[in-house]
């Protein structure tokens, strides 16, 4: 999935949730994703920020991007509540974590909870970009993208 | 064969190669001939026959081939007894047992002979052969001292044939049960510095992983800002992202050098300096600090700023980062770390509190000793255990962990200011 495979015009209505205790990370990924077209941003640094964020009504989020190791809840607390509320339930899920011997664990801990991709840190621009079109874009070749 | 024998025979192989176990050599020191001949001939029939009967007979009857329970060595005079023992102490084949008569006529009595004979070999077990003008059984002991009291016995004489056959069967079992104590100890004592040293890994891992984490962010700090920077055209931007790079970079590099040091100290045994305890303080609480985020817990200092102390750091970082994966461990929803360092009498005393639940008092005595533990799988059971011998055996000082009475779990310990001689680890 590249930049040049999809309609990046309708990016900017697409509000991203990007959860990690990290300031400087939060604005990075922001940074790389206002690259390509990205507008819409909320931030939270743990899961009960991210939490409050996703019942708000006024938010309507099509993507959450969460640090696994926060704080008050982690990121696989807030995969479970995000995959066990109805009306959120459906919103792509891509989880961030540090590479190490662990990691294998929270993967298949993930996977149980369905999670859409994974960005191991330190992450490139690149890999976060294309890894946010193929979840956002590549499930079934653009049938997931309004015209 | 003797059950002792016996029971060496079927544990042959838990004894170390080289070990003189089973030893039934036995030294029978005594002025009169015919008594210790006496002595000789009832402990080793055989090599009392054999050695006059070979020349003129040939060859020995068949029951003479049997080999003598015990090898005996007879001589006449203290000088020679002592001589005896050098000898087998040189040649490593020492003997276990010596029958020593108290009155041997000579400028030395036999107690005398035996106190010297422990200067040389002090495994050796005496059994003194007395008859009752002698000197009392009371000033054998007293001559000998309280330190000696395991290491002899009497027999009075007239003795029977059976008398001796026992005291001498005995008397070796016990020596080789003494030599089987001894090797059992060391095994003992290699097997707890393996622990300790398995343990200090463990504790340098679990520092290990929340520096990757660490770094794993410092890492995205850094290679995000740089390909922001690669992307902007705009001064400011550009000088923005080297900042964060930078301060990243410092920020990495300063974790990177406290690990180094943890690991590198660790490798020089009881390497004891002058520090400031604050600054090892600091360095265990920057190598928790990711781990300590996650956990939502707010660490606060009080009391003394700094002290200076003569410390293991390596050893004391350990001591830190154990009670702070045990304060995390206690209070998985957050909370507070109070750390406060105070003078007493020339110490240093430190505090470490928890705003955990605290710990149940049943167990509460239990939390220190090898191999306790409360975390299932997850815990060792040694770290609170080698806290405590870190403090107490290695600095010499008090470690003490009890329930606040606020709640929460408060350890306190205390380290003499200066290391005193003849405390260190052995």
């Amino acid at each position: 999935m590249d930049l040049f495979d999809v309609n990046t015009s309708t990016l900017s209505d697409k509000t991203v949730l990007i959860v990690d205790d990290d300031k400087t990370i939060r604005d990075i990924i922001m940074q790389n994703l206002r690259g390509i077209g990205f507008q819409r941003f909320l931030h939270a640094g743990n899961g009960v920020e991210a939490h409050k964020h996703l019942h708000n009504p006024k938010n309507s989020i099509s993507l959450i991007l969460c640090d696994w190791d926060m704080p008050v809840a982690d990121g696989l607390t807030l995969l479970r509540a995000v995959r066990g509320d109805e009306l959120l339930k459906d919103i792509p899920f891509i989880m961030i974590t540090a590479q190490q011997t662990q990691e294998r664990l929270k993967i298949s801990q993930a996977a149980k909870y369905k999670v859409d991709a994974y960005i191991v840190k330190p992450f490139q621009a690149e890999t976060l970009r294309k890894k946010v079109l193929q979840v956002l874009f590549g499930k079934n070749e653009g049938q997931k993208e309004p015209a | 064969m003797s059950n002792a024998v016996k029971l060496f025979k079927e544990h042959e192989h838990l004894i170390p190669k080289g070990s003189p176990v089973p030893n039934r050599r036995i030294l029978v020191v005594d002025d009169e001939p015919e008594i210790a001949q006496g002595i000789q001939r009832i402990l080793s029939p055989q090599q009392n026959q054999v050695i006059p009967l070979r020349s003129s007979r040939g060859s020995a009857k068949p029951e003479e081939k049997q080999k003598s329970e015990f090898e005996v060595v007879v001589v006449n005079t203290p000088q020679r007894a002592l001589e005896e023992i050098k000898k087998s102490i040189e040649s490593n084949n020492p003997f276990a047992v010596g029958f020593f008569d108290v009155m041997l006529g000579a400028e030395m009595d036999g107690i005398e002979l035996v106190q010297k004979a422990f200067q040389i070999d002090p495994r050796l077990f005496a059994v003194f052969v007395t008859a009752y003008h002698d000197r009392s059984v009371d000033s054998i002991g007293n001559f000998l001292g309280e330190e000696s009291r395991e290491k002899w016995d009497y027999i009075n004489k007239p003795f029977t044939e059976g008398e001796i056959l026992q005291k001498a069967r005995n008397s070796t079992s016990l020596w080789d049960l003494n030599r089987l104590k001894d090797w059992q100890a060391d095994r003992l004592s290699e097997a707890h510095q393996i622990l300790l040293s398995v343990e200090k890994q463990n504790a340098v891992a679990a520092i290990g992983r929340s520096v990757a984490h660490e770094f794993g962010n410092l890492l995205t700090h850094i290679i995000g800002h740089a390909e922001i920077a690669q992307m902007s055209d705009q001064i400011s931007e550009i000088k923005n992202s080297l900042d964060i790079i930078l301060k990243a970079g410092n920020t990495a590099a300063s974790v990177l050098k406290n690990f180094r040091n943890l690991n590198e100290a660790h490798d020089k045994e009881a390497d004891f300096k002058i520090h400031n305890i604050m600054h090892i303080i600091d360095e265990a609480i920057e190598l928790m600090e990711f781990r300590f985020r996650r956990h939502n817990i707010k660490v606060k200092k009080t009391g003394l700023a700094s002290y200076s102390a003569e410390v293991n750091k390596s050893s004391i970082i350990q001591v830190f980062a154990n009670l702070f994966i045990n304060a995390i461990h206690a209070m998985p929803q957050g909370g507070e770390l109070l750390i406060d360092m105070k003078e007493e009498d020339s110490s240093v005393s430190l505090s470490v509190k928890d705003s955990g639940t605290g710990i149940d008092e049943k167990i509460l005595s239990r939390v220190t000793e090898p191999l306790f533990t409360t975390k299932g799988s997850e815990g060792s059971g040694l770290g609170l255990a080698i806290c405590k011998e870190i403090i107490e055996v290695e600095h010499g000082g008090s470690f003490k962990i009890s329930n606040h009475p606020k709640g929460g779990v408060v350890v306190q310990f205390m380290i003499p200011q200066m290391k005193e001689k003849n405390n260190g680890f052995i």
